[in-house]
């Protein structure tokens, strides 16, 4: 059979999906001391961290899904209503380096804050910062450092994690009058990702993953409750639930994406166009694309759109806004 | 006191050579002269560039404002940087003087316009024109636009792919905000679950006027203040 040469180019990916989370592993009812939260999220982690290392092709998109994932956390935390969809639609709908509005301003702080390996965390935080407005000023130094020093300490990861929530959430949020402060600012979702770069040095994770935000911040807007509420535990049990709850979300969605490459990897032969390899690689790498994203330069808009269109006829892609128009298509 | 140039023509900016006292009033000086030269609001990396690695920006800022008290301008934050400003009561004053604002006054119309935007940004012209129940001309948002003071955010993924209008750092500047969590009243329209749902909101007739009902009749007389002095 006649093969494309570009449709190799993904024939790298391992055979099997990595194995799912074990019943145990899952929190049935919510836990009630540290201890039991922490075993856990040690259980998920572990399993997590499994699949970190592998690396798998498919790491690109799933980095990109829990980053909006967190992203749309921050946004319903912050009081408004934008969900994933039009976190997206901001993103891919605003020229490069321009305003893509408030809500879309978190989705493009949290990109900036995973796109660096783990040893640049503290540049990818000035970068998001910048992007929500608040100022690097001594409360933000103050939340770095205590994050340097929990990354050092000899604490097992969630609870070094944990602490360093707890310090930067402090600093970030308490001093009035700063645009971060008070809950649901943006004081808050720095907080939770320098929560994510602590736990991503400790465990040696070459990139960190956004995996406080979205449990911890699921409670809803401001004035709904959600951080204050828990009848029991401190915030340090808090922490340690969302991440074993964070941490089986990912794996579950690691899961479903590698099943999602697989029928991408299948469908590749099949595919003439020229330039598909790299818009599949694309398709790895990216939350979504657009017809008019320009992929690898060798496929033109309208060669996209039929690339496409071919690939959700095979059912290797889906179109994502399940409009007519503006179509995004991604894994 | 201004200090020397260093021979190989850099600032000198941890000033070692000086006493604590001298080298505090040093830094000082220079923070209020980069604020006072510059028109815009002085981002705190600007002022980064002036002063010794060992200096507290903050506290700084917090000396130059306890020299402030009692003159007839002050030192605010704006837009995530410092700006002075006159204060308040000596508006009259100053238009009396010079007469009328340099700038050109924001019409009724056009201000509600883009207290629409702030609010509900990003919004496009449409959407606008739908929420104020009339036409919204592209005058209107060419003038905010030449002011600075709105700018062209992601487009609407609608028929024509019109742009939907976000405020800049200009309009923070210039109302005196230091982010869009200032506005106010902003927090009732969180709490009412209408922030970043515009286009939802105006198909919903309820959603609507409950829109209006927070945000009060238009032309009502307590509508902020958005004189563009």
């Amino acid at each position: 059979m006649l093969r494309h040469a570009d449709s190799q180019a993904i024939q790298s990916l391992p055979a099997a999906s990595p194995p799912p989370l074990p019943a145990w592993a899952r929190a049935v009812t919510a836990p009630e001391t540290d201890a039991e939260a922490a075993f856990f999220a040690g259980a998920a982690l572990a399993r997590l961290d499994a699949i970190v290392r592998q690396n798998p092709p498919w790491a690109g998109v799933w980095r990109q899904r829990l980053t909006l994932s967190a992203a749309a956390a921050n946004v319903r935390h912050a009081g408004r209503t934008e969900d994933e969809a039009a976190l997206r639609d901001a993103f891919h709908l605003s020229r490069p380096g321009g305003d893509p509005g408030p809500a879309g301003k978190f989705l493009l702080a949290s990109r900036e804050l995973g796109q660096r390996p783990t040893r640049q965390w503290r540049s990818s935080f000035d970068a998001a910062a910048g992007v929500l407005g608040v100022p690097h000023d001594e409360a933000l130094e103050e939340a770095l450092e205590a994050a340097e020093a929990c990354a050092a300490s000899a604490r097992p990861a969630p609870f070094a994690a944990a602490r360093a929530f707890a310090l930067a959430r402090r600093a970030l949020t308490s001093s009035a009058g700063r645009p971060s402060a008070g809950r649901g600012g943006e004081g808050e979702l720095l907080a939770a990702w320098l929560a994510d770069a602590v736990l991503a040095q400790r465990l040696n994770w070459p990139f960190a993953l956004p995996l406080l935000a979205a449990p911890l911040f699921a409670g809803g807007g401001r004035r709904l409750g959600g951080l204050e509420n828990p009848a029991d535990g401190g915030e340090a049990t808090r922490v340690l639930i969302a991440y074993a709850r964070a941490a089986a979300g990912a794996v579950d969605l690691a899961g479903d994406l590698a099943r999602r490459a697989e029928k991408l990897e299948k469908a590749a032969p099949k595919l003439r166009a020229k330039g598909a390899g790299a818009a599949l690689r694309a398709l790895l790498d990216e939350d979504c694309l657009a017809a008019s994203s320009r992929i690898g330069g060798q496929l033109s808009e309208r060669g996209a759109r039929r690339l496409f269109d071919r690939l959700v006829a095979l059912g290797a892609v889906r179109e994502l806004t399940g409009r007519a128009t503006f179509r995004l298509y991604g894994l | 006191m201004a200090r020397p140039r260093k021979p190989d023509g850099e600032l000198d900016l941890d000033l070692e050579d000086l006493p604590a006292p001298a080298r505090w009033r040093e830094w000082m000086g220079r923070v209020e002269a980069v604020i006072f030269a510059s028109a815009e609001p002085v981002l705190r990396e600007s002022l980064a560039r002036v002063v010794g690695k060992a200096c507290n920006l903050d506290l700084i800022i917090d000396d130059i404002r306890d020299e402030l008290r009692g003159r007839p301008y002050e030192l605010v934050s704006v837009a995530g940087g410092w700006s002075f400003r006159t204060k308040l009561g000596f508006g009259d004053a100053i238009r009396a003087a010079l007469g009328g604002p340099t700038r050109t006054e924001l019409s009724r119309s056009n201000a509600l316009v883009l207290m629409a935007i702030a609010y509900f940004q990003p919004i496009t012209r449409g959407e606008l024109s739908q929420f104020l129940g009339r036409e919204v001309s592209r005058d209107a948002i060419a003038a905010l636009r030449g002011e600075g003071l709105i700018a062209a955010g992601p487009r609407s993924p609608t028929p024509g792919a019109p742009y939907a209008y976000v405020t800049t750092p200009g309009f923070l500047a210039q109302f005196g905000f230091e982010s869009l969590r200032d506005l106010p009243d902003i927090e009732k329209l969180e709490d009412a679950g209408l922030l970043g749902r515009t286009s939802e909101a105006l198909r919903s007739d309820a959603l609507a006027s409950e829109l209006r009902g927070v945000l009060g009749p238009s032309h009502d007389e307590d509508e902020p203040e958005e004189d563009a002095a």
